[in-house]
């Protein structure tokens, strides 16, 4: 499976992560070799089945019933906030 | 330029093809996957949990309510219903989206097809509707943005339309329809301006009669039916001057300025993100019983369409006025219930057209004027009707003493006693006032022998004038005919 | 009984009888622990939260509790907890340093149970990195030492919780088994780990790794341990939409064993893969069956090759969707300094807060789900995930239960896999098979090896909701195999 490292990076800037170039060729290198190694997969003919799978077999849903929870507990736990809200650096587009 | 103008001139050479967006906020009591309320809060962040915050640990479990409401809005846009779909992480970064995804709908939603019939008589089909979690707010300033989570996690409905709207007024009415269905469900408030009903535009055009279709622009940010038009309009001109100076339409996601009027581009869509969807693994399909899905049809209210046919048929009104009168649920009722309190001489289009057009216009006027908090109850309404079609007082005198009404409050036979408004039909009373008219206007009477027809509305105005306007018109027109008639003779 | 170091310690239930008779008891068990733990818990690196004050707290709420005459099956029991499962008051790390100082405000589904019978949590145990690793190297609290032979690693990614158990730090632990998590550690520490069938036990308070293969899991040296903490944790959970609706695991029923009824298949792919050492111990396993009457079969399973391959696409694409949360924007790690924008926030934040083999498998699983990469990878995946399933749904039709090596090694040297993480992988080739198809697996010691005198482990496979079956054999098994 043909992986460039700018690829690598593409893919890491989408998941928020940056990497360091040293990192990104070892990095390069590794999701080549894990690549290689999934690829076995291609081998199989697995034939056409294209639903979703799932090891729970029945629905589950809950009475619309509301349960009061402490918001001010998970404020509190921001690393940075302005009265009850979360604060983050601006978005810049 | 006339709105009808402006969409001739837009169906000139291009056909505007557009689809509408339309989120609607499931009024269950709390949000889709936790327990929290959803509730007006001041206060950021009050109505959160581990699990609406995405905290480490924690699974979402499927609201029931919600799911019976999405089932509700299927069944009456004759959907197709699935009775399996697969809800699906939509995965993207943004501080209003706590877990990094979205859980949504999107190989396999709940719903697929059924449509919209516009007041005008259009169908306009729907491709699907799924379920789906809302995001917090973000407040932007130059501080940094601010995140409330209280939205995080309300439930949605996505209405997709197929792009067979064809003009910003379509487009209007197809939200006014959607808005009244959802209304006269009872899923969800309907509500524009605060964010509960959201609408986002697919625009393109295409050559007229051509099938080829042109670059796709979403624009965003109608938060209200004015701006909605206002938007599309704008946005097809700007579509169409491109087109014509040979230039190519980006696609791109645009955004509506309402201060500026005009939309402008947010981002490139050609570099579109990946969502890199996939099944959500923390629940289970959504298995969609037949037995469910028909005691939920069984308890369906009477749906628009349906309340506007048996309006026509039964009341005898007309179309305008039975689209109006079922705009609205509240209003339909509040409609019937005159109908059904009323006298026997009290003819129902009468009480139709007044509802159409002063009741509303008032009521519209004023904010805290709702079909649950009357200004002017139904019963002293009916009795002021009830003077109009008894001739007791005019159209005119009517019209009056409903203002009054709504300014003071107070009993119609009251005000109309006190304002002097009784309407005279007594014809001796009119024939005298008429007579001393024509006898002081002997020229004008002659050019009418002569002819000129149009002078009778001189002898109509200077009796009016005269005796202060009560007198019943068509008397009066009866009575100057039969004098004029006698003078002719003569 | 004497534990994988030859210490005679008590069992589980053994304390909870003993609590029961005599409350004093308690203080006694709970004393002794504490200073083993202080004695010799840091040199073995399993504990990444542990605090006498907690310890004291929690014993006066249970002395209050019993004195009320409640009713309390696991009075006294002292239970550690892998630590990235949430117990209230004590912090979520998930041994990364971007859950540092993270206390979550709710407990475990599990936890809340075993704390409602009466357990003591002792305190948290280290692991890989959000679970994500074989040997519990790759935690940000530094690596967990084997207490069998401290050069070599505990096995992962719940190391803590198996060591802590081996080392005799505590009788029973929980863990968390996404491709063998618990039952490779089991099998390098020389002691017994379960891992139930999917939906078992509730995944609630559980950091998501894998959210469609996670199950939390049960560490003891017995098989009446893990009996007793199986029934207090086991049962659908309205928070968790995929638990099971099944009657819980019940520690009542115990069935006892008749073995010439019972047939055995034996799981050949996975002997291929596993070192000679490894295979002679197994032999010595399988005659130990087939000795005491048992239909021994070998069993062919080709698909399984592809086990490995489809579980990482898998386990690293649910991965990399559950770790965005871990952005530094509502709580955890903020990278400090400057920071000029959002985008900044979390891409330093991240790339600081998460480890190598984290940011490894979030790429990886971020790439398998990608427009135009998904077809290939993710879906395939999942459809020899449906293969794998039909497959061994058809040998179950044929055997109570299946058996291999646990791992194809015992446990490696600290530092050994350095440079070639993707080699770690293969270490799951026995284990993700249970993963996959959601059937419950468990790993008893089984000797020592001949050549590296490390611990040896058994995996017994029952079908899925068979927990009773594996209970049975596995206690059969160490009765009466040597």
């Amino acid at each position: 499976m043909e992986v460039s490292s700018s690829l690598v990076e593409k893919i890491a800037n989408r998941v928020q992560l940056q990497v360091s170039s040293e990192l990104l060729s070892t990095y390069t290198k590794q999701l080549r070799k894990m690549l290689d190694y999934v690829d076995k997969i291609d081998e199989l003919d697995e034939g056409s089945c294209n639903d979703f799978f799932s090891l729970v077999s029945c629905s589950a849903e809950r009475e619309d019933a509301p349960v009061l929870y402490d918001g001010g507990v998970i404020v509190q736990q921001a690393p940075q906030r302005k009265g009850q809200a979360f604060q983050v650096p601006q978005v810049v587009d | 330029m006339t709105k009808r103008a402006q969409n001739n001139q837009l169906t000139g050479k291009y056909e505007p093809v557009i689809g509408l967006e339309v989120h609607c906020q499931l009024k269950t009591r709390t949000k889709l996957f936790c327990s929290c309320p959803q509730s007006f809060a001041q206060t950021p962040n009050s109505n959160v949990c581990p699990v609406c915050s995405g905290a480490p640990g924690v699974l979402p479990v499927l609201n029931k309510k919600a799911v019976d409401y999405a089932i509700k809005m299927a069944l009456a846009v004759g959907a197709k219903i699935n009775p399996e779909s697969v809800f699906a992480r939509k995965q993207y970064f943004y501080p209003d989206l706590p877990k990094g995804y979205q859980i949504t709908q999107f190989d396999k939603p709940y719903c697929e097809g059924g449509g919209v019939r516009l007041a005008g008589g259009k169908y306009i089909p729907l491709t699907r509707i799924h379920l789906e979690e809302d995001a917090g707010k973000s407040v932007h300033s130059a501080e940094g943005t601010f995140v409330d989570l209280n939205r995080a996690g309300i439930p949605l409905i996505e209405i997709v339309s197929e792009p067979s709207i064809s003009s910003p007024q379509e487009a209007s009415e197809y939200l006014k329809k959607l808005r009244a269905i959802v209304r006269y469900l009872g899923i969800c408030d309907g509500n524009l301006e605060e964010g509960s009903f959201r609408c986002d535009a697919n625009v393109s055009l295409k050559p007229k009669g051509s099938k080829k279709l042109g670059a796709r622009c979403e624009i965003k940010n109608l938060n209200s039916f004015r701006n909605i038009e206002k938007s599309l309009v704008y946005e097809i001109y700007r579509q169409a001057d491109l087109l014509d100076a040979g230039q190519r339409v980006a696609v791109q996601t645009r955004l509506w300025d309402p201060a500026l009027s005009r939309t402008k581009a947010m981002r490139d869509k050609e570099e579109s993100e990946d969502y890199r969807y996939f099944p959500e693994p923390d629940l289970p399909r959504l298995f969609l019983e037949k037995e469910r899905v028909s005691s939920i049809d069984a308890s369906l209210p009477e749906l628009p369409d349906a309340k506007g046919e048996r309006f026509l048929k039964d009341y005898l009104i007309n179309y305008e006025e039975s689209q109006i009168l079922t705009s609205d649920r509240d209003l339909a009722s509040f409609f019937e219930t005159l109908v059904a309190k009323r006298s026997e001489s009290l003819p129902i289009p009468l009480i139709a057209r007044w509802v159409c057009g002063e009741y509303l216009r008032e009521m519209r006027a004023d904010e805290a004027w709702t079909l649950k908090n009357l200004r002017v109850p139904g019963d002293k309404f009916l009795l002021l009707l009830e003077c109009v079609a008894q001739q007791k007082i005019s159209q005119r005198a009517g019209k009056k003493v409903f203002k009054l009404m709504v300014a003071e409050g107070g009993d119609p036979l009251d005000l109309i006693r006190r304002e002097k408004l009784e309407q005279v039909s007594d014809k001796s009373i009119i024939k005298k006032a008429c007579e001393e008219i024509l006898h002081k206007s002997k020229a004008q009477v002659d050019e009418y022998l002569s002819g000129k027809e149009k002078v009778f509305a001189y002898f109509v105005g200077q009796v009016l004038r005269q005796t202060g306007g009560n007198f019943n018109p068509q008397s009066l027109n009866e009575v100057l005919k039969e004098l004029l008639q006698e003078k002719k003779k003569q | 009984m004497t534990n994988s170091l030859g210490e005679r310690l008590w069992t589980g239930e053994e304390i909870v009888s003993g609590v029961k008779e005599d409350r004093s008891f308690l203080d006694q068990v709970l004393n002794f622990y504490c200073s083993k733990i202080k004695k010799e818990g840091p040199e073995i690196n399993c504990f990444t939260f542990f605090s006498e004050s907690a310890l004291a707290q929690q014993q006066s709420v249970l002395r209050q509790r019993i004195e009320a005459k409640e009713d309390l099956p696991l009075a006294g029991l002292p239970v550690s907890v892998k630590d990235n499962i949430a117990v209230e008051g004590m912090p979520l790390t998930c041994a990364s340093k971007i859950l540092e100082n993270y206390y979550p405000s709710y407990s475990a589904t599990a936890v809340e149970r075993l704390v409602k019978a009466g357990a003591i949590i002792i305190g948290k145990t280290n692991l890989d990195e959000f679970a994500m690793g074989s040997s519990s190297e790759y935690s940000y609290f530094g690596p967990v030492k084997n207490p069998r032979d401290k050069r070599k690693v505990s096995g992962g990614s719940s190391g803590g919780s198996a060591a802590s158990v081996a080392g005799g730090f505590c009788p029973v632990a929980l863990g968390s088994d996404t491709g063998g998590s618990v039952r490779q550690p089991a099998s390098f520490c020389g002691v017994l780990g379960l891992k139930p069938s999917y939906g078992r036990v509730s995944r609630y308070g559980l950091t998501a790794f894998g959210s469609s293969l996670d199950q939390i899991g049960v560490f003891a040296n017995n098989s009446r341990d893990l009996s007793l903490i199986l029934n207090a944790v086991s049962g659908q959970d309205k928070k968790d939409s995929t638990s099971s609706a099944l009657p819980p695991f019940s520690a009542e029923k115990h069935e006892s064993l008749q073995p010439e009824k019972l047939k055995v298949g034996i799981l050949q792919d996975f002997l291929k893969p596993a070192s000679a050492d490894v295979i002679e111990s197994f032999a010595k396993a399988e005659e130990f069956f087939k000795n005491q009457g048992a239909q021994v079969q070998d069993v062919f399973f080709p698909e399984l090759q592809y086990s490995v391959p489809a579980y990482y696409i898998i386990a690293t694409a649910e991965a990399s969707s559950n770790l965005s949360r871990y952005d530094g924007a509502r709580y955890g790690f903020r990278s400090k300094g400057r920071l000029n924008s959002l985008g900044e926030m979390y891409k330093q934040s991240r790339s600081q807060g998460f480890g190598e083999e984290v940011t490894r498998r979030i790429i990886l699983g971020a790439f398998v789900l990608s427009e135009g990469y998904s077809d290939k990878y993710y879906q395939k995946a999942t459809k020899v995930r449906k293969l794998l399933l039909s497959g061994i749904n058809k040998l179950f039709d044929k055997y109570d239960i299946l058996l291999s090596p646990t791992t194809p090694t015992t446990a490696f040297d600290l530092g050994s896999h350095g440079q070639d993480p993707v080699s770690m992988y293969s270490s799951d080739v026995c284990t993700v098979l249970a993963n996959l198809t959601g059937v419950p697996s468990l790993s008893v010691p089984c000797g020592v090896s001949e050549k590296t005198k490390m611990p040896v482990g058994l995996q017994i496979i029952a079908n899925r909701n068979q927990e009773q079956k594996l209970m049975s054999v596995s206690s059969f098994f160490q009765q009466g195999f040597c």
